[in-house]
């Protein structure tokens, strides 16, 4: 359908080369971005296999310091968050945000210097975490040397993306740069008020949680929906089924999503108000997502056959049908009868998983499956490699949130038995982490087919294929 | 009762991050980016890739959605 389709908001934008504007101006720092991502989710995933394997083989590994399980675990959380999750948001949210601008990135060198940075600060983290020297507080494990280091890199991305913003081209601001924006502008505030010296006790653990969660507030979630609300319309050719919806739900989300983080603490010697408080935000929470739920699958209605042609349209989906359902979870694993039976179970790790795995992962590859045929102007090389990604990945991820929902819920209901003895709660989740540890393997080895593609997309390697038209006039625009 | 100097660094910043966010809202409402919703839904397409065209095809070409399918094939 070629249509006279005026485009609202683009007038001022140079006619027909801001793409190529902004896609080659974004390209190094993105794949930089993207490249220490993918290291960072290699290892954290392997981490997150010995952790698991520690649960059906207790001895494994025991008498090796480094790697024993209370040092393997923080190392597995921090390198997939401040590793991969972090570095693949940055590489997202500079090249979204130079598209969404349309116009060049700014600041180009302030970026070079946060990767290296980052990275700098994630390696020091956890081979800190490894020697022993862990902070011992979950998140936040790392010492200060590498925190500061973070701290300095998400404030140079920071001032690039909205110095970018600053130099738009456009004056619409579309509903993932809300999100982006917001984004940007809480986390370097959040990680270092999280990180200053002088909590304690309770104060600590108080904060210790509000952190835990605002990280998904403002880095992780944010970017899961800005790729969701770009992707699904982009890659489909149809807008968004209710552009006011989507508003409505990123200021709902801004105004209830920042206060959950207690409810971690259920049950913990915190004012009963504060606790309240956070489980009544928690609820809330059902606005904002049903907004996004109604949306996607109102854009998504009519055109689900496209999941056949798109790899980038098949991560995001199943992403963003994730995040209603971990999300819908989340509200009601935080009223506290519900509580009562899952806390302090492996169900809450497969909730981790259902959110930073089903959902946020997910929406990430289906990012960079879109975003790096763009950059290097070559096609993903073996599209069967695609497929067997996803479905490994898919069927491991469910395997496993079903695995730790169902066992977790179990070992809950035995520890709030009386009449059991404790030992038993503990055996009786023996088969779902067998479970747990099979789906991680099936994980790694859909990530080392990923990482293989990604390794021939970088050196422009494999076989050449036919490009889609976009991409031969990006060379013209080059030249 | 005295707030510690950290507590009342920690509401400051509180205060001004509310502040922040209450007005870039009321920017967003001043420069009437709330108006014409409708269109703004668009902003992510334009000529070369408008509505009604798939701008991802890795996995192969969709029968309809493509109207360079002729061009495509010579080019293999």
């Amino acid at each position: 359908m070629k249509s006279d389709h005026s485009i609202p908001g683009t007038e001022e934008a140079p006619e027909l080369s801001y793409r190529i504007l902004s896609d080659t101006s974004s390209s190094a720092p993105v794949i930089v971005f993207f490249t220490s991502a993918v290291v960072w989710l290699l290892v954290g995933t392997v981490f997150g296999l010995i952790a698991s394997f520690k649960f059906n083989f207790p001895d494994w590994l025991g008498n090796i310091p480094a790697l024993t399980f209370g040092r393997v675990r923080p190392a597995h959380l921090n390198s997939v968050i401040y590793g991969w999750a972090s570095l693949g948001i940055a590489g997202l949210y500079v090249w979204l945000t130079a598209r969404l601008c349309q116009t060049e990135v700014h600041w180009r060198r302030l970026l070079y210097i946060s990767a290296i940075l980052w990275n700098a600060g994630v390696l020091y983290g956890v081979v800190s975490i490894l020697g022993g020297h862990s902070q011992g507080i979950e998140w936040l494990e790392f010492p200060k040397g590498a925190q500061t280091l973070i701290a300095m890199a998400s404030v140079l991305l920071s001032l690039s993306i909205l110095r970018t913003f600053y130099g738009r081209r456009v004056k619409h601001i579309y509903v993932s740069l809300w999100y982006i924006l917001a984004s940007v502008i809480w986390f370097p505030i959040l990680y270092v008020i999280a990180n200053l010296p002088f909590y304690s006790g309770v104060t600590q653990a108080a904060v210790n949680w509000w952190y835990a969660h605002n990280i998904l507030t403002v880095w992780v979630t944010p970017a899961g929906l800005a790729a969701a609300y770009y992707f699904i319309p982009k890659v489909i050719g149809r807008p968004i089924h209710s552009y006011y919806l989507s508003l409505l739900g990123f200021w709902s989300f801004a105004l209830f999503y920042n206060w959950n983080g207690i409810h971690h603490l259920i049950g913990g010697p915190l004012p009963t108000w504060l606790i309240s408080v956070s489980i009544v935000a928690s609820v809330l929470m059902f606005i904002p997502v049903i907004t996004v739920a109604i949306n996607h699958h109102l854009t998504m209605v009519g055109h689900f056959g496209k999941l056949r042609y798109s790899p980038t349209l098949r991560f995001v989906v199943f992403g963003a049908m994730c995040y209603t359902a971990v999300s819908f979870q989340g509200s009601i694993q935080a009223l506290r009868s519900f509580n009562e039976i899952t806390h302090f179970t492996h169900y809450t790790v497969g909730h981790a998983h259902l959110g930073l795995y089903a959902f946020f992962t997910m929406s990430i590859f289906g990012a960079i499956y879109y975003i790096m045929p763009r950059l290097t102007k070559w096609e993903w090389p073996y599209p069967v490699l695609i497929k067997f990604h996803f479905w490994l990945v898919a069927l491991g991820i469910t395997l496993y949130v079903i695995s730790m929902t169902v066992g977790g819920f179990i070992q809950g209901l035995y520890m709030n038995d009386p009449s059991r003895p404790f030992m038993d709660s503990v055996q009786v989740t023996k088969p779902y982490l067998m479970a747990r540890s099979i789906a991680g393997v099936v994980i790694l080895i859909g990530h080392l087919f990923f990482i293989y593609l990604f390794y021939l997309m970088i050196k422009r390697k494999g076989v050449k294929r036919l490009t889609p038209p976009w991409y031969e006039k990006a060379e013209e625009y080059a030249r | 009762m005295t707030i510690p100097l950290a507590g009342v660094i920690l509401i400051a910043v509180a205060i001004i991050g509310g502040a922040i966010a209450m007005g870039a809202f009321i920017w967003a409402i001043r420069t009437k980016q709330f108006k014409d919703l409708n269109t703004g839904a668009y902003v992510i397409f334009d000529k070369e890739e408008p509505v009604g065209e798939m701008t991802d095809t890795t996995f192969g070409y969709p029968e309809k959605n493509n109207p360079k399918k002729e061009e495509n094939k010579n080019e293999v």
